[in-house]
């Protein structure tokens, strides 16, 4: 595989439930390329979500090695953690997470915030982005103003604020309906398309996932069977 | 995220739940004034204090023949032994280095049968300790005359005090007709025994007690009656000898000798030193109560700050996600309740200064009812204290805090955002 900005090798993750161990994801090992439009498929419970919040940086696996962007998140410290978050990472949730009390481009703004990006290049840059999501119209208004598709569309914009390396979606039309779905889907892959970035998204719509170069099928926490619609070479 | 961000996300964060905020700094505003009004009416008493004898002068200082009085009832008598002060004594003070002034007085056993025969009254009057104008009592203005002057000659003048001249029935319009007329003092000894001093009047002094006051010369020869004895100066020596240094720290020093040699003396220095340490005393212990009540209020943020990451618990988890470190989660909680704190305290600083601004009138109003004329700011808020009690409001608001915010930091990041 040319350039693999992400690499998993036998990666696990177990949780304790009570006495009992649950296992989320039971050994997984992936490459994914950089630029590459990834769909991570499966049942609920298959271990998809945790995959990504893995490679996010949010949760550490209990077993295995997981390079992003040559950082060992396995090993990485907190601050390092933290600092992969905020620089390399734009989180795009199914139930939006925008922050109540902002409007939406301080929502957009709000990670450059944390970045210490100055004051004035903020704003310009948070304008910008809501611009190319379609809410230039919108800039001042609040979460609960807006429609879904608009939420979502706010959420995109505030995931691209730091130009992150990596988008991670987690099923990101799942909270809107078919029509809102596709257009947002539709914007989401000519971003990435457009800028190069790396996604990987979490769906259980196979319609969804069948947008995506290479569809991932998970099932009790193991990868069952990767789809690759471009070349030979995209294989683990 | 820079210290700018975190103080605008806090101060906005603080804002949005107004009354929350409100009611939780509200412990923090009965300790602030508390301790503002404490405080401030030690400091404003002290200055007042301070002024006051400084104007009378720190460079004076009064020495009394140590050991009872003649006359005066002392159980201790034994105790200390008698220290007359002698008219040698005082010649030497008068010539010793950096003394400015010294005055000797003598004064009446206050045993002493006194009454004063007038327009053919005869009212039972007292000898004023002292003189008018030296006596000026802390708070008051300096005395002035009603009618001629309180500047006594060597011999032969009185001063009346208004109430002695009421009392003979002169109406205070004839106050100015008083001074210069001719009036009988009678002392009088157990045995029935009189003796008659005529005196001319030269001033009316304020006091609304019966009282008389003659010079020193004057009151020799009527002790030296009363004792039968020829030169009483000689014998007992003077009562007390009031001496003017140059300036305060020669005053300390004489002091300081003075009670070596075992005379008792009194200077207002002392009085100040005294008066400042109980006042300090008292000050820390009125903060402390402040402090008392700024602590329980700890209680209150505490819970508001407990209340609002349990609502935020899902806000907490997206900033996480974001990339906010533990460190800035913590830190922005902290700078919320510290804000409370401080909120609390500028409330607090306002309304103590406001009702100290309300009662210094209440006080003149007061001491005008009591005819004693208070005169200043009671309560006084220094630059120091305001600093201080916000200072110590935001710290108090930040202890609250602490534990919130660490546990705000500690969450985890994916199950804050699965936080309903």
């Amino acid at each position: 595989m040319q350039d693999p900005v992400i690499q998993l090798w036998g990666v696990a993750r177990h949780y304790q439930v009570g006495k009992t161990a649950v296992a989320a994801l039971a050994g997984v090992d992936l490459g994914i390329a950089r630029g590459e439009f990834t769909a991570l498929v499966g049942p609920s419970g298959s271990g998809k979500s945790t995959l990504l919040n893995l490679i996010g940086g949010l949760d550490r696996p209990s077993a295995g090695g997981i390079r992003v962007d040559g950082l060992d998140l396995d090993k990485a410290g907190e601050q390092q953690l933290v600092k992969h978050r905020r620089e390399r990472i734009g989180f795009i949730f199914q139930s939006f997470n925008l922050l109540p009390t902002l409007t939406a481009v301080e929502n957009v703004e709000s990670p450059m915030v944390l970045a210490e990006v100055p004051r004035s290049e903020r704003r310009a840059r948070a304008t910008t982005l809501l611009e190319s999501v379609g809410l230039g119209q919108r800039m001042s208004h609040h979460p609960n103003e807006m429609s879904g598709g608009e939420k979502q569309r706010v959420a995109i914009a505030r995931a691209l604020a730091n130009k992150p390396s990596l988008l991670l979606a987690d099923e990101p039309t799942g909270n809107l309906d078919t029509k809102t779905g596709a257009t947002i889907l539709d914007l989401l892959c000519g971003l990435v398309r457009k800028s190069g970035l790396t996604l990987v998204m979490v769906t259980h719509d196979l319609e969804v996932a069948s947008r995506a170069d290479r569809i991932v099928h998970l099932r009790d926490g193991i990868i069952q069977q990767i789809e690759s619609k471009v070349a030979a070479e995209a294989t683990v | 995220m820079t210290i700018q961000d975190q103080i605008r996300t806090a101060f906005s964060n603080v804002g949005r739940r107004k009354l929350r905020s409100a009611l939780a700094s509200l412990g923090v505003v009965v300790g602030t004034v508390t301790i503002v009004l404490m405080v401030s009416l030690a400091s404003g008493v002290r200055r007042q204090i301070n002024r006051q004898f400084e104007s009378l002068g720190l460079n004076r200082l009064t020495v009394f023949s140590s050991g009872s009085r003649r006359g005066d009832f002392n159980p201790l008598n034994f105790l200390p032994r008698k220290k007359n002060i002698t008219v040698q004594d005082v010649a030497e003070w008068k010539k010793m280095p950096g003394i400015v002034k010294v005055v000797a007085e003598v004064s009446l056993p206050t045993s002493v049968d006194l009454a004063l025969n007038w327009k053919g009254t005869n009212q039972t009057v007292r000898m004023s300790s002292g003189n008018f104008r030296a006596g000026a009592i802390m708070f008051q203005e300096a005395p002035r005359p009603m009618a001629g002057t309180l500047d006594l000659p060597e011999q032969g003048s009185i001063i009346l005090s208004q109430g002695a001249v009421l009392g003979a029935g002169v109406s205070s319009n004839d106050f100015e007709r008083v001074v210069g007329q001719k009036v009988e003092a009678v002392l009088r000894t157990p045995r029935g025994e009189t003796q008659s001093f005529h005196l001319q009047v030269v001033g009316i002094s304020q006091e609304r007690a019966p009282l008389i006051q003659v010079s020193l010369n004057d009151r020799i020869a009527m002790k030296g009656w009363w004792f039968n004895s020829t030169n009483v100066v000689e014998r007992d020596g003077y009562d007390s000898v009031e001496i003017q240094a140059a300036d305060v720290s020669g005053a300390k020093k004489l002091s300081a000798q003075l009670q070596k040699e075992g005379f008792q003396v009194q200077s207002l220095e002392m009085f100040v030193t005294a008066a400042n340490r109980i006042l300090t005393v008292v000050t820390t212990m009125f903060t402390l109560i402040g402090s008392i009540a700024l602590l329980v209020a700890t209680i209150g943020i505490a819970n508001t700050m407990v209340m609002a990451i349990y609502e935020r618990t899902r806000e907490i988890g997206i900033l996480k996600a974001m990339g906010a470190s533990r460190g800035e989660v913590r830190q922005m909680f902290m700078m919320e309740a510290g804000f409370i704190g401080m909120i609390g305290g500028v409330t607090g600083l306002l309304l103590g200064w406001l009702l100290g601004l309300g009662l210094n009138p209440a006080i003149e109003m007061f001491g005008r009812f009591r005819e004693q004329q208070i005169h200043g700011k009671f309560f006084l808020v220094t630059p120091m204290l305001a600093v201080g009690v916000i200072g110590f409001a935001t710290f108090i608001g930040l202890l609250a805090g602490l534990l919130p915010a660490q546990r705000a930091a500690g969450l985890d990041p994916l199950q804050a955002l699965r936080h309903e």
